[in-house]
């Protein structure tokens, strides 16, 4: 025979023969903290996307073929492959232009179904004696500087360091994985310029590429001097020449953080709904089922439990079903957000850098804060409601 | 003494009706003593008990329980009374649904402070109600009469002084109705003082003292 129930023991008893009741409030916190969780994780990982991003765009202004116009944001930022390109005389065009400091260009290059990639992955050539862009970066996660035959790789790739890759049937070794940044170039191939020349000249490429040799680029990205108005160069830079599309980092930036504003917003928006919603709905299911049990506590009451000791049963009757709802719904959220998330991070045209373990934390006993509190304002809504019966009107019969 | 009740008297109101459950009531309770109440449905009889327990306050006059008035207690030392002093057996059905009938009966030892097993004396007890194969059985399984029988062990797991039993025998066959009466009956002769109602007089060779009421006073 088992030993003495403890309060904890009828609580859980109470919980568990009530199942509907249960099962009612379980799923509505359940569905708060899902929400919450995935909301939470989903906004947080994108504002880290693009404070990421603006620390790897590196550039003041960018300068693209006209042409390029609607996928330059796509191609930085979720590394759609394209491939546009202009005269290498253009850097020179650029760096007369007043106010300009410094330029770098870039050479983009897709590549059609390697062997290492299912899809159509872009390459991005630079030149390392005058890039200040993606250097800086490669140069913090590998610590040397490449060969014409070696390239580095952004992370989301599934390449690793040491391991062979051909294209356009030319060989390389890659040399290094980068971090992951949350935009485009998680999913690119850096080469220098010299590799790319390789590219180029190879015979396969031929085939598909539209230039036969490396006297064009593709995006030229300008530093502004000290002094100069960001706004005004670009602008002095855009009368001056056509054909080009010239834009702001920084605004690029800004119309990507307008669009997560507006997630945000909505996202915002169902949390507080959401919140609302199932505070009323565990609240009335609560009082619903408290008044119902009315005469099961002055049964209680009558064989001599405290009031302390009936709280203690409500309360943790209360707590459990909160814990469990909250876990679950956390649990479940994290395990989709965990399966999908390529596909999140891919659909949104949104730099998307996923969280670490502490940000995780973090966002985890935010929800648990907001669906704990909940539970104790319904908790707290009934303990007063109960407590203003009176003593025999617990004895009415009413269930 | 063991209870006394002293010119208790308990008023309700009814819409514009103002009336008492209960006037000028007097009643005295030694231990080993089995007195029933009677009278017609509405006449107070639930009324005056639940001031006994405490769970509902006299507009005026006294109870005394071992010659301490109750109003007296705070909500502990109520708690602690209700627990260990008394055994109630509530009017009607009083049975917890999601325990079983042993799990019914320990739990005023439960709440009690007191940590000795006490699974032994329930074991007792429910020999005693004839209820030992039910032990482990959910009150949905049980007949009214059962469950009234597992109220009543319920009533006396904590050794109390003073069993109330509110209308024990009602909705009750001739033969339970009986062995309830004939159960009260040995446990007042072992020391422990019975008070029970009822609104018909079937059973009343059983008790010492009958008391009738009607409209909240004694029937003299
Ligand atoms: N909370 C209350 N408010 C107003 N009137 C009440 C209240 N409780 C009881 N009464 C009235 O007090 C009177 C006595 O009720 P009580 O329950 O004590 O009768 P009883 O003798 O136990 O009847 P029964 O045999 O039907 O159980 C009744 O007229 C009842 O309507
Ligand atoms: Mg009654």
């Amino acid at each position: 025979m088992k030993n003495k129930l403890t309060v904890f023991d009828i609580a859980w008893k109470n919980v568990k023969s009530r199942a509907y009741r249960t099962g009612v409030m379980t799923l509505f916190i359940f569905v708060l903290a899902a929400t919450l969780f995935t909301c939470m994780v989903m906004l947080t990982s994108m504002e880290n996307g693009i404070e990421s991003t603006s620390k790897r765009l590196g550039a003041d202004i960018v300068v693209v073929p006209a042409r390029y116009y609607s996928s330059i944001e796509n191609a930085l930022f979720t590394g759609e492959p394209c491939t546009v390109y202009f005269d290498k005389s253009w850097v020179e065009r650029l760096e007369e232009v007043e106010g300009v400091e410094s330029t770098s260009s870039q050479l983009f290059l897709a590549t059609l179904g390697a062997e290492c990639c299912e899809s159509l992955t872009q390459l991005i050539a630079f030149d390392e004696a005058d890039d200040f862009v993606v250097s800086p970066w490669i140069k913090e996660n590998t610590a040397k500087s490449m060969t014409d035959s070696e390239v580095v790789v952004g992370c989301d790739l599934g390449l690793h360091e040491g391991e062979e890759v051909t294209y356009y049937g030319v060989d390389f070794t890659v040399a290094g994985v980068l971090e992951q940044s949350g935009m485009g170039y998680d999913h690119t191939v850096f080469v220098n310029l010299d590799g790319a020349r390789r590219i180029i000249q190879s015979e396969s490429a031929k085939n598909f590429l539209t230039i036969q040799n490396d006297d064009f680029i593709s995006m030229v990205n300008l530093k502004v001097k000290d002094g100069y108005d960001i706004e005004a160069v670009s602008n002095a830079i855009a009368t001056k020449y056509e054909d080009i599309a010239v834009y702001i980092t920084s605004k690029m930036l800004g119309n990507v953080e307008k669009d997560m504003k507006g997630f945000s917003t909505y996202c915002k928006i169902l949390s507080v709904i959401l919140v609302l919603l199932s505070t009323i709905a565990v609240v009335s299911i609560f009082s619903i089922t408290i008044n119902e049990r009315k005469r099961e506590f002055g049964i209680f009451i009558l064989f001599g439990t405290s009031k302390k000791q009936l709280i203690e049963i409500i309360v943790i009757e209360a707590a459990i079903i909160t814990v469990i709802g909250t876990l679950a719904g956390i649990f479940a959220s994290g395990a989709v957000m965990l399966f999908f998330q390529n596909l999140i991070s891919a659909n949104m045209a949104i730099p998307y850098l996923e969280l670490d373990f502490v940000g995780m934390l973090v966002i985890l006993l935010k929800c648990i804060l907001i669906t704990l509190g909940m539970g104790c304002v319904s908790t707290i809504y009934s303990l007063i409601n109960l407590g203003r019966s009176n003593g025999v009107d617990l004895l009415k019969e009413g269930e | 003494m063991l209870l006394a009740v002293q010119n208790v008297s308990k008023r309700y109101k009814h819409k514009d009706m103002d009336f008492f459950a209960v006037k000028d009531m007097n009643l005295t309770v030694d231990n080993g003593e089995f007195i029933a109440i009677c009278g017609p449905s509405g006449s107070g009889k639930s009324t005056l008990f639940h001031m006994i327990s405490g769970l509902l306050k006299p507009d005026s006059g006294c109870i005394n329980f071992q010659n301490q008035d109750i109003a007296n207690k705070n909500e502990l030392e109520m708690a602690q009374y209700r627990n260990a002093e008394i055994g109630y057996v509530l009017q009607g059905q009083s049975v917890l649904k999601n325990f079983t009938v042993m799990e019914n009966i320990c739990m005023p030892f439960y709440m009690s402070n007191h940590a000795n097993d006490i699974h032994n004396r329930a074991l007792e007890l429910l020999k005693k109600v004839g209820m030992e194969q039910y032990a482990n059985s959910y009150p949905d399984q049980l007949s009214g009469g059962e469950m009234r029988r597992v109220a009543i062990a319920r009533a006396l797991i904590n050794n109390p002084k003073l069993i109330i039993a509110d209308e024990p025998t009602s909705n009750l066959d001739k033969e339970n109705a009986i062995y309830i009466m004939e159960f009260l009956k040995q446990i007042s002769e072992a020391g422990i003082g019975v008070i029970i109602s009822s609104h018909d007089d079937l059973y009343q060779d059983y008790a010492d003292r009958v008391i009738t009421m009607n409209r909240g006073q004694i029937n003299e």
